[in-house]
């Protein structure tokens, strides 16, 4: 059956008294549209000029030509300003981030935090936190979970936004050189009453890490991340929810606790112990938010 | 340059061990320069002696001792790890390995003070899995699909045998990345050459290139300097992403899929030339950037950083 467009203009008894205006505007609209997309006709539009754009922008597809600001992780100081505006709108109004015990940070350190999902979410907005609470400092970096480390088109971005894989070796290298490090160790989505608590902290390698690099260790609790990402077991997507970031009280480690394997084993039970304490102490919170 | 006599070079044709011997030509007229191997570049011919033996020939151990007394060689650099592009070779895999063990051994024997032995930083492999920096202790890898990697990766491990089997000689190793400069003649600097790069869709690797000025630098130093036993990554002390590499010569790349990657006529191919563009295209894939901080203190620090090699090669092949 044939449209016709103009059966409106047609019928005005029909309408109430206010949709005389509301026609107007719907009439002024549609004019907008036409004429605007008669003004961009193809016979108009200069093509070389079309074609050397979406060149250019299938040629730049997962990468960026980005700044020389290039550290010699690959975070990329240009791709950071531009994401600055997002992060800061994410952690103020959308997740609406607030800490506890954040104001005596070390200015180097380990932080130690549950893995709130699998997602590197997370990493990224604590170290962006981080990062404006402390500005003139080096930017903290976050390590990534193999997986997300490797994916073509999220690694890339996750490199130039700060993210690191995650290996002792890297995390070395950046505690040296006075960068922070945010670590997530044990099992995604897992929570301290939970069968299997938070998961296993490996055989001391984060604490022999922080100690060879003579830096404090800071166990975080984050709640709320984990709101975002399917959770095993549940289905469709959550809404994003207020986060809360518990810090701990900094542990510090001598480069001589490096190689004593009692004391980084009896060290990381007590950090794996005190990343759940704050993890309880950000839901009591975030629960009464 | 030299308390050394004599020296020996093998791996003789390829861009490497030809520019190396003219610099010693042009720096040390007096240092006696003898070729192992079966070919001669034609720039060479006249000026060094050629022994005819073909170091990864089964048996010929006691042929590389007898031209090496004979000669009273007492520095010898193994170099046959280079590829020219275009150049055919007969010998098959394992070759490298063979060659590596008749030569660290035939060097033993014949009371050579030194062996300078070149490999490369490819060998740690492309993988996710690596560390930001790759030390030279990490474990080497090579690529599954190569070949040639493997058979360097069997190479450097004869060479570590015979180092730990004999006190003498001396034995360096220099691990170099993919070479960028001005007139670098190989697979990568002839893919990077084009003006449309393809490349892996979705990755952005972190890429090192050392100038082969600094090779050479490195070369002679653990050559004629004091002794470095060892193995030591020559590297720049930088990376720089792919991306950016390309934006900094004017080049256009295409990112493409694999499998439209690997129809691309004329994709490079790696080693001998019978390698899948496949390994080439995964070490644009996963990172490989090996740590230089220990040869940057046992040698001088490299002079050009991996931007000022490109840039060396991108003034000729770009706008960089």
């Amino acid at each position: 059956m044939p449209i016709d467009r103009d059966a409106d203009q047609q019928q005005p008894a029909a309408r109430s008294p206010g949709g005389d205006e509301l026609e107007r505007a719907l009439r002024q609209l549609r004019f907008g549209i036409r004429s605007r997309l008669s003004a961009r006709s193809l016979d108009t539009a200069d093509l070389p000029e079309l074609f050397a754009t979406l060149r250019r922008r299938f040629g730049t597809l997962g990468m960026t030509a980005g700044s020389v600001e290039i550290d010699d992780f690959g975070m990329d100081d240009r791709t950071l300003a531009r994401a600055t505006p997002i992060l800061d709108f994410l952690g103020d109004h959308v997740f609406r981030i607030e800490t506890l015990h954040a104001d005596a940070l070390p200015e180097t350190a380990l932080f130690v935090a549950n893995r709130a999902a699998d997602w590197p979410h997370g990493g990224l907005l604590l170290a962006h936190w981080l990062a404006r609470s402390s500005p003139g400092r080096p930017r903290p970096r976050f390590l990534c979970d193999g997986e997300f480390a490797a994916r073509p088109f999220v690694a890339p971005q996750l490199t130039r936004l700060g993210g690191v894989r995650a290996h002792p070796e890297n995390a070395l290298r950046l505690l040296r050189s006075g960068r922070s490090v945010i670590a997530f160790p044990g099992v995604a989505g897992a929570s301290p009453g939970g069968p299997s608590g938070l998961g296993s902290f490996g055989r001391g390698g984060l604490l022999r890490t922080a100690a060879k690099a003579s830096v404090p260790i800071v166990a975080v609790g984050m709640v709320g991340p984990e709101s975002l990402v399917p959770q095993p077991g549940a289905s469709g997507w959550g809404l994003p929810t207020p986060w809360v970031i518990a810090f701990g009280e900094p542990l510090h480690c001598s480069p001589d606790a490096a190689g004593d394997e009692l004391w980084l084993a009896r060290s990381t039970e007590s950090l794996r112990r005190q990343v759940g304490e704050k993890v309880d102490e950000a839901r009591a919170r975030a629960l009464r938010r | 340059m030299a308390e050394a006599r004599s020296l020996a070079i093998t791996g003789l044709g390829n861009p490497v061990a030809d520019r190396f011997a003219r610099r010693l030509l042009e720096g040390a007229p007096s240092l006696r320069v003898i070729g192992l191997g079966q070919r001669m570049p034609a720039g060479l011919r006249g000026r060094i002696e050629l022994v005819a033996v073909d170091p990864g020939a089964s048996g010929c151990g006691a042929d590389l001792e007898a031209a090496l007394r004979r000669h009273e060689v007492d520095r010898v650099l193994h170099l046959p790890f280079e590829v020219a592009p275009g150049e055919t070779f007969p010998e098959g895999e394992g070759w490298l390995a063979r060659a590596a063990e008749q030569v660290a051994h035939a060097s033993a024997r014949a009371g050579v003070e030194r062996l300078v032995v070149l490999s490369s930083t490819m060998l740690y492999g492309a993988c996710t899995t690596n560390p930001a920096f790759l030390g030279e202790g990490q474990r080497l890898v090579g690529h599954p699909g190569s070949a040639w990697l493997r058979d360097q990766c069997r190479a450097e491990e004869m060479i570590a045998r015979a180092a730990l089997a004999n006190a003498a000689p001396a034995v360096t190793v220099l691990r170099h990345p993919w070479l960028m400069g001005r007139g670098v003649r190989n697979a990568i600097a002839l893919y990077f050459a084009s003006q449309l790069v393809p490349i892996p869709l979705g990755y952005d690797p972190m890429l090192q290139f050392l100038h082969p000025r600094d090779l050479q630098d490195a070369l002679e130093s653990a050559t004629f300097d004091a002794p470095r036993p060892g193995v030591f990554n020559r590297v720049p002390g930088d990376a720089l992403p792919l991306s950016r590499l390309l934006a900094l010569a004017g080049k256009q790349p295409l990112p493409m899929p694999r499998r439209g990657l690997l129809s691309v006529p004329g994709a490079p191919r790696l080693g001998r030339g019978d390698e899948s563009p496949a390994v080439f295209y995964d070490f644009l894939c996963a990172g490989w950037v090996a740590d230089g901080e220990r040869a940057a203190e046992t040698f001088s620090p490299p002079i050009y950083s991996t931007r000022e090699a490109w840039a060396a090669f991108g003034a000729a092949h770009g706008r960089a």
